[in-house]
């Protein structure tokens, strides 16, 4: 009985795993590393030059320099507390070692491959202040209350002190081999600076009295600690333990420095300063800047880079002398690309033979590698990444405008029955007549593309059948990024990031089409449940082929918290219109209805129920559609139905409840379903040959919420409209994480069990019933009144893996099976089709079932490695993933988002309706000239063979 | 060497940090432990650039550790309690293993049987995960072969027809017997040729003259 049963899952299974050379054919996927915190210039061996960089979301990497490529890269724990500061790290000749788990343990990395090479405890302990050193043979570490040494290529301690006191500061400093800790401790304003001896043994601390000391305005270079108080610095030479003070004439803003000088920036100047035993601070230069630019220093050579948006200027601190480089890209000025970039914050530079290499970091964690020399008048663009997409929060796919002939036949039907027969009949000649001229042209470009591309690769059989094949995709690669393709497989992904910005990504091969900059006063929006949100909404699509695609983003403004929102061409990236509004926004939705300029509204909700439309809407434009609008509104006591009336704008609640919650429960998730979802079917057929009804409700959501005293994990469905219960469903000994997905009449759920020691996915169904209790069945009313409750099955499943996030595939008709995507913490995503994760899996098959292929239940839902969707291409801390329907009912768009970026087609019941990518089309028509030669020869073999019997 | 001994935090750090007083104090109050193994791969691949790419995870990521270059790994600083230890990586695939640590930091490795966790099949501690065998994400396409290729409808719809028209004839008209047998058989499959005709005027295109046609038919008729 198990055989059969065996059989029917892989062939299930079989259907969704690809081949191996359809590797990256439809999928691409984009490391990321995060935006850069610490970055060091470094070589390994004698040539290849690298970037180790420590990120803000605890990563670390090297880059290759010449490259701007992930050389490797290793994700550490992330930290409990968010922290901008990065992983501390050091490095020497071959390895690097890095303080990670909050300051418990260093690991020594070797640089070349980032192999793990040792593990070094250093205390229990977690800490935020740490710092690392390594010098003469031995690794020295601080962190929290520890300072520990280590002698390299041994995992036991040499030396270890422990302070009865937090640290707030620590650090060490290295001069004429004198290696130093210096330390301050919370509460005190004095430094402790302990001597570190060859041995590895410590001396008995000597202190030094300073006014003030705040570590964060506090900068450490070579021997001297500068912090800023005011517009005055403070300059302490760690060795000599002298204080030195500059008063400024400007407040100073921040302080960087290398070597012997140090940067004091304000508004609009800059003091270089530079420190000597006989004279104390002196002015080596000033310079004027303007607020915009940024200031870095060359660590290897007494220039100071001064970057602008549209220049770089090196100045020299020794001589008068200084050159600037435009940084104008030339590639950007051809063409209008829309790629708006925050101005850098953060510079990394250093003197090589020739010129100056400058790492820039933007506050948009754009990583850009230039170089200039002072001959050139450009600068030299080698690479930029673009790092925020790792805080990517929304994520919307928009289609592509018509193609050119398609709204030619839009255009034909546009005006029809307005028109006489013979205008009608001139239109169609006329539109037919594009066409025809357009598809010589595509063949012409075809037979170019192929008859350069045989040149170039030989003359081989193989390579002309190549080049014939690759010429149909290239048509839809080359001609431009606005046009819709035959499938309406390439789209545009909209993506907004934490960190402030928006991309266009282009679906075909993850592209950069444009990119905006939502400002420094960007900030996102909070909510209860997730905490940065930064809300997307496509306003308009571009089915309107006379109009343009209209996309919205809200945010709020940094220092004034009161919501923006920016609204731009989800195509070509072009801002429409930015308005900042009077109040806070607490909630915000899209409106069912559109004006007359077909866009759909969003209404924002102020902290005091302000209500704001974008853009407003006529009552007369609202008629049709509905002119209320209702939402449930999470509070720290219970749940309420609020009901938003459009046109006389204002909100009341209808109801109110704890939906048998009590205040030990905290709710963690809460799903709805999207308005335009479709549902082909509106039953399921059974094996008595009887039809269930769904239970579709579109005001229906679920409420997930885990109670902290007894375990328990409810899932409640709530009617919005009503605020009716409509089911609840408690699991027990449940914890964290929690994921739901709520998708037509169905709930898929993911708990961790602690009674299992296992993950569990659990799935609900909900049924009217075998009788159809609606009249009208399009529409569903929550009003009205149903004669019974609906009918729930559910049914739990072990899952073998831990869940990070869990989506549903979307496909344009609703028809195809429906698969769940869920994404492992080792970077794995999995499809889980929804004929293996069903409610209705049978316990015992019944020949009936067999024929009506149901497979039955089976407590464990496999994991196997050909159902990974993204086979070796892992991606990690996966947040979110996106589905979006594509033109072919059979195929789902993908983008899951993480520290990478991954998207793929997702065909969750294959592809049932295209040829297969293999399809031989040279062999079917070899066969078929084969045939209609192979008639002919036997024609003439019967003739003459007819011939030869006459004459016998 | 590194000793697959068992060595708690807790001891490890209270031998060797003796002098301190204050550690050892904090130490004895200590409740974390680590979690040490061995990952033996297949005998062709080397552990030093196969663990650039894992890591080790307890409890689906609520603890990461990383791989050594000798195929080690220790994760530090765990708390008592039970753990799923998962190995992180895209070349092989390896069975988990549940990992119980009391609060006095004995540890119990054991199989984990994920439908029957109360199943006790326990396991040598230090860990040791042997990889299951590579990991395949991809299905294998059709290998083109001969018999694929003659068995192809399209191929048979090709040989089978020139099978019939030129095969048989030459096998019959060495046997006089059989040959006439056939022709009675075939009395019913007279149209046939005429079909084949048809189809190849047809697409040759060519003039088909009717008079060829009434030979042949005329032949046939002799024959008989």
């Amino acid at each position: 009985m198990r055989l059969p049963l065996l059989v029917t899952i892989t062939l299930v299974a079989a259907v969704t795993a690809i081949f191996e050379d359809q590797v990256g054919k439809f999928d691409w996927r984009k490391p990321l590393i995060g935006c850069p915190a610490r970055v060091h210039f470094d070589k390994i061996g004698s040539k290849s030059d690298r970037l180790l960089i420590s990120t803000e979301q605890s990563v670390l990497a090297s880059l290759v320099l010449n490259t701007g490529n992930i050389g490797w890269r290793r994700i550490m724990e992330t930290p409990e507390e968010e922290s901008t500061s990065g992983l501390v790290f050091t490095k020497d000749k071959e390895y690097i070692y890095s303080i990670s788990s909050d300051g418990r343990s260093a690991r020594v990395w070797r640089k070349q491959d980032g192999v793990l090479v040792r593990q070094l405890t250093i205390s229990e302990e977690k800490s935020s202040v740490q710092s690392i050193h390594v010098a003469h043979g031995k690794l020295h570490v601080a962190s929290g209350k520890t300072l520990i040494v280590f002698r390299l290529g041994d995992e036991k301690p040499l030396e270890t002190l422990v302070s009865k006191k937090q640290r707030i500061y620590s650090e060490f400093f290295e001069h004429d081999d004198t290696l130093l800790h210096v330390s301050v401790f919370a509460g005190e304003t004095e430094l402790e600076i302990v001597k570190i001896n060859d041995n590895g043994s410590f001396e008995s601390p000597k202190h030094s009295k300073l006014d003030s000391f705040n570590a964060e305005k506090c900068y450490h270079q070579a021997q001297y600690i500068s912090c800023i108080q005011g517009s005055q610095i403070q300059i302490i030479d760690v060795f000599t333990q002298k204080v030195y003070k500059f008063s400024a004439d400007f407040p100073i803003q921040s302080v960087i420095g290398a070597g012997k000088l140090i940067l004091a920036r304000g508004a609009q100047k800059v003091e270089v300063l530079e420190v000597t035993p006989e004279n104390g601070v002196q002015v080596r230069k000033s310079l004027d800047l303007k607020p915009s630019e940024a200031v870095g220093i060359t660590e290897n050579h007494e220039s100071v880079i001064i970057t602008s948006p549209d220049a770089i200027r090196v100045v020299f601190v020794n001589s008068n002398t200084h050159f600037s480089a435009k940084r104008g890209d030339q590639t950007d000025q051809k063409s209008t690309k829309i790629m708006e970039n925050s101005i850098p914050k953060t510079i990394f530079a250093r003197k090589n033979e020739k010129d100056w290499e400058i790492v820039l970091v933007g506050d948009d964690c754009r990583v850009e590698f230039v170089t200039v020399d002072d001959t050139s008048k450009f600068v030299n663009l080698e690479w930029a990444r673009e790092e925020s997409l790792i805080n990517t929060v929304s994520v919307e796919m928009v289609d592509l405008p018509l193609s050119e002939s398609q709204q030619m036949i839009e255009d034909e039907f546009e005006e029809e029955g307005q028109q006489n027969i013979i205008a009608a009949f001139f239109r169609r000649i006329h539109s037919q007549f594009g066409q025809l001229c357009r598809h010589i042209q595509r063949s012409v470009e075809k037979i170019i593309y192929v008859v350069t591309s045989i040149s170039r690769d030989g003359n081989g059989v193989s390579d002309f059948i190549n080049s014939v094949r690759s010429a149909g995709q290239m048509s839809s690669a080359a001609s431009g990024p606005f046009e819709r393709d035959y499938f309406n497989l390439r789209k545009v992904i909209i993506v907004v990031t934490s960190s402030g910005t928006v991309f266009g990504i282009d679906s075909a091969d993850g592209q950069y089409l444009w990119k905006l900059w939502l400002g420094e006063t960007f900030s996102p929006l909070d909510s209860q449940l997730d905490h940065k949100r930064v809300p997307l909404f496509v306003q308009r699509t571009t089915a309107h082929y006379q109009l343009d695609g209209l996309a919205s983003v809200v945010f709020s403004n940094k220092n004034t918290h009161n919501g923006i929102i920016v609204s731009f061409n989800p195509m070509i990236g072009k801002v429409e219109s930015r308005n900042e509004l009077g109040f806070p926004i607490k909630r915000l939705s899209l409106l069912p209805g559109h004006t007359h300029k077909h866009v759909f509204p969003v209404m924002l909700i102020g902290k005091n129920d302000q209500i704001k439309i974008f853009p407003s809407i006529t009552p007369e434009e609202l008629h049709g559609s509905t002119s209320s609008l209702h939402l449930l509104d999470l509070q720290k006591e219970g749940v309420q139905g609020l009901k938003v009336d459009i046109s006389s704008q204002n909100i009341q609640p209808v109801w109110q409840g704890n939906l048998g919650l009590t205040p030990d429960d905290e709710i963690v998730a809460v799903k709805g379903k999207s308005f335009n979802q479709k549902v082909h079917s509106q039953g399921r057929v059974l094996v008595t040959r009887e039809v269930q009804y769904k239970y579709v409700n579109p005001n229906l959501a679920a409420i997930a919420s885990i109670n902290k005293a007894n375990q328990h994990l409810t899932i409640t469905l709530v009617d919005i409209v009503t605020g009716q219960v409509v089911h609840s469903a408690a699991i027990g000994k449940a914890a964290k994480p929690i994921h739901l997905v709520h998708s037509e009449n169905w709930i898929a759920y993911s708990y961790w069990s602690d009674k299992g020691r296992r993950t569990e996915l659990g799935i609900i169904e909900l049924y009217e019933g075998t009788e159809e209790q609606h009249t009208q069945k399009e529409l569903f009313d929550s009003k009205v009144g149903q004669k019974l409750p609906p009918v729930v099955t559910q049914q739990s499943y072990i899952y073998a893996q831990g869940v990070d996030a869990m989506s549903v595939s979307e496909t344009e008709q609703g028809l195809t099976t429906r698969s769940l995507l869920l994404a492992h913490p080792s970077g794995n995503i999995h499809e889980v089709s929804r004929r293996l994760l069903d409610a209705n899996r049978p316990m015992e098959l019944t020949q009936a079932m067999r024929e009506e292929m149901m497979i039955g239940y089976m407590p464990e839902i496999a994991v196997a490695t050909e159902e990974m969707i993204n086979y070796n291409q892992t991606v990690h801390r996966v947040r979110g993933i996106k589905t979006s329907p594509s033109g072919l009912e059979s195929t789902s768009l993908v983008l899951a988002y993480g520290t990478d970026l991954f998207f793929t087609r997702l065909v969750p019941s294959g592809t049932f309706d295209i040829l297969k990518d293999d399809f031989d089309h040279v062999l079917i028509s070899l066969v078929l000239t084969g045939l209609v030669v192979g008639s002919y020869v036997t024609k003439r073999l019967a003739r003459s063979n007819a011939l030869a019997s006459q004459w016998s | 060497m590194w000793s697959i001994n068992l060595v708690f935090l807790l001891s490890s750090l209270t031998i060797l940090c003796g002098a301190t007083e204050e550690l050892s104090r904090t130490e004895q109050t200590s409740t974390l432990f680590s979690v040490e193994g061995e990952i033996a791969l297949p005998a062709s691949r080397n552990c030093a650039k196969w663990s650039a790419g894992a890591r080790v995870h307890l409890n689906h990521g609520q603890h990461v550790g990383f791989v050594r270059q000798d195929c080690t790994f220790r994760v530090d600083f765990v708390p008592s309690g039970t753990y799923i230890v998962q190995i992180e990586n895209t070349d092989f695939v390896f069975e988990p293993i549940r990992v119980d640590i009391t609060s006095k930091g004995k540890m119990r490795a054991r199989k984990l049987t994920i439908l029957q966790p109360n199943n006790v099949n326990t396991l040598p501690y230090p860990l040791r995960l042997s990889s299951r065998g590579p990991a395949r994400y991809f299905r294998k396409r059709e290998e083109w072969r001969v018999t694929d290729m003659l068995f192809s409808p399209m191929v048979l719809m090709l040989v089978i027809p020139l099978v019939v028209m030129l095969i048989l004839p030459k096998m019959t008209a060495n046997d006089p017997e059989l040959k006439r047998e056939m022709e009675n058989m075939q009395m019913p499959k007279v149209d046939m040729p005429d079909v084949g005709e048809m189809m190849a005027n047809f697409f040759g295109g060519g003039p088909a003259p009717t008079k060829k046609k009434a030979v042949t038919g005329g032949a046939g008729q002799r024959r008989k």
